[in-house]
């Protein structure tokens, strides 16, 4: 009985897509007292942006500490606790928000790794379609368990059971 | 900028969460994780002993105390999913569901509230003659992404993902009293605490929440002492390998009585390029970790960790340090204080950060309790406040 809610409650979690925002490196400016908004690629792969690019580790980092999609105010927060914590991606002694009022790059200089691709995560046999379908196999299998625990405790009506609340 | 320094670490507490770990299990005189549970350092799945015991020592009591004992000693549910299926002998199944809700707050004013999708996993555990097995999958939001992607199976960048925290296969030794196995495991470091946001566990890069790896374990529990070791092969969930961290970690308790534990640990483990830095990094953590049980409502936890990080070749070496101290008061059967003091300073938040929790947890009912927790931190700027309160569900 107690089972069957609580795998139905696990399989129908809603996903919620993450977005780039183009706003961010004015408002980093902003919010910095920069001269210039600075380049996208201190947190995307590329200066084009996009969903699913921050993949430098200040980009990371400010995701850590609430950076969210498209909201300025968490922006504003996530800095203040790069600020705060005088967190220092490259480890080069100078901290990431110091980095950014210098114009340098809060990841370190290109050149320290130029060769190596930005990390990605998960195995490398579920990408793209791989992937969805083993969750959406995830997600069934759930579904039916919860099923089969459902009609194992008669919580599921057989056609031709009789109805009780019949009178 | 002042008005929004959120909550710095807490904000983790997104990700699909925490494992069962109760180290304060030692005031029954638990000094053994193997007891409970399946793994042998503690933190997945109980097995049909710590079914049992979580009804009779963990969960509140609403009646007279000898008549539960009575019937939940003999508790018919314990092997059998709490009675909903009939299990076979060699097979434990799990689940859970954890949700919660956290309020962030910079100098008293609220900057950030909302739902947290903590953990959705399910798991298994096989154990055929000395041949043994366990997994665990789980469902990760599109928001924990960042916060559970060293756990991912699928790759998506922008939705939900497929995670899979544990899954190893192994042999006991020693008349069950060892086990040799090899997988995905939890890194034997000091307490398995269940707080996966405290300085211990984010410094040493320990906690049960997404930093498990790739590698062969050997664990053994006797009655006045545990150790487990491990050899890293790399998290096989990050890409490309120049990211995965070779090398190992181990730790060894001794029960100086049936209520004091006293431990040692060590971790080195070397990568041609650190996440963090993107640079070839040695990383090393040395610590020790007690709890005690003076008085049987008070446990006491303490772990302090030396953090050595080498950036190799250049000679740049940061030393920094790691501590935890809580205190647990179970006020009634079921209904725990705990306050924790805390320290950290790391090359990569040079300035010394420092923590106080304070908590209330209350195992409800069999397999359900509740929790609430304040956390407020302090470093060079602003202090933070944070209250999360989570509801967790586990079979």
């Amino acid at each position: 009985m107690r089972l069957a809610p609580f795998l139905l409650m696990l399989a129908v979690g809603v996903p919620v897509a993450a977005r780039a925002t183009p706003t961010f490196p004015e408002a980093i400016a902003r919010d910095l007292q920069l001269p210039a908004p600075p380049a996208c690629t201190i947190c995307h792969a590329t200066n084009e942006g996009g969903a699913g690019t921050v993949v430098k580790p200040f980009g990371k980092y400010l995701l850590s500490r609430g950076l969210a999609p498209f909201d300025e105010s968490s922006l504003a927060g996530s800095l203040a606790a790069a600020q705060g914590e005088r967190h220092d991606t490259d480890g080069d002694g100078i901290s990431d928000v110091d980095a950014l009022k210098q114009g340098l790059d809060p990841n370190g200089s290109p050149s320290a790794a130029p060769l190596l691709e930005d990390p990605s995560f998960g195995c490398s046999a579920t990408g793209g379609g791989a992937g969805n379908t083993l969750l959406l196999a995830f997600v069934v299998g759930l579904r039916l368990v919860a099923a089969h625990m459902c009609r194992w405790r008669g919580l599921e009506r057989s056609p031709d059971a009789p109805d009780e609340t019949a009178q | 900028m002042r008005r929004a320094f959120w909550s710095l670490v807490l904000v983790s507490w997104a990700a699909s969460g925490t494992a069962h770990a109760y180290p304060f299990m030692i005031r029954h005189g638990y000094t053994q994780c193997a007891s409970c549970h399946t793994d042998p350092s503690g933190g997945t799945l109980l097995n049909e002993y710590g079914r049992a015991q979580s009804e009779l020592l963990l969960s509140s009591i609403y009646g007279h105390e000898e008549e539960l004992s009575d019937s939940a000693g003999a508790e018919p549910t314990a092997g059998g999913l709490l009675g909903l299926a009939a299990l076979p002998s060699w097979l434990r199944l799990g689940g859970w569901l954890r949700e919660g809700y956290i309020w962030n707050a910079v100098d008293g004013r609220i900057v950030d509230r909302r739902l947290l999708q903590m953990r959705a996993d399910v798991g298994a555990d096989l154990r055929i003659g000395a041949f043994r097995a366990a997994a665990e999958l789980g469902y990760s939001s599109a928001d924990a992404t960042t916060f559970t992607q060293l756990a991912q199976i699928t790759r998506s960048t922008t939705g939900p993902n497929l995670i899979g925290r544990e899954f190893w296969a192994g042999v006991e030794t020693f008349g069950g009293d060892g086990l040799l196995r090899a997988g995905r495991i939890n890194v034997p470091f000091g307490l398995r605490n269940l707080e996966h946001t405290s300085f211990v566990r984010t410094a040493t890069q320990t906690d049960i929440n997404e930093d498990q790896t790739y590698g062969v374990a050997f664990a053994i529990s006797r009655p006045a002492w545990r150790a487990e070791m491990m050899a890293f092969l790399g998290n096989l969930s990050v890409h490309p390998d120049a990211y995965r961290e070779r090398g190992g970690a181990g730790y060894l308790e001794v029960s100086l009585a049936p209520t004091t534990a006293l431990g040692v640990s060590a971790l080195a483990a070397r990568s041609d390029a650190s996440l963090a830095t993107r640079l070839p990094t040695l990383r090393q953590a040395y610590g020790g970790f007690a709890r005690a049980s003076p008085w049987q409502p008070v446990v006491v936890q303490v772990e302090a960790d030396l953090l050595l990080n080498n950036q190799l070749g250049s000679g740049a070496q940061d030393v920094g340090h790691a501590e935890w101290l809580q205190t647990d008061v179970e006020v009634f059967r079921g209904l725990h204080l705990l306050g924790a003091l805390e320290g950290m300073k790391t090359g990569a938040t040079p300035v010394l950060q420092k923590g106080a929790w304070a908590s209330l947890w209350w195992f409800a009912f069999p397999h359900v309790d509740f929790r609430a927790d304040v956390v407020q931190r302090w470093s060079e700027g602003p202090s933070t406040l944070t209250v999360l309160v989570q509801a967790n569900g586990y079979l």
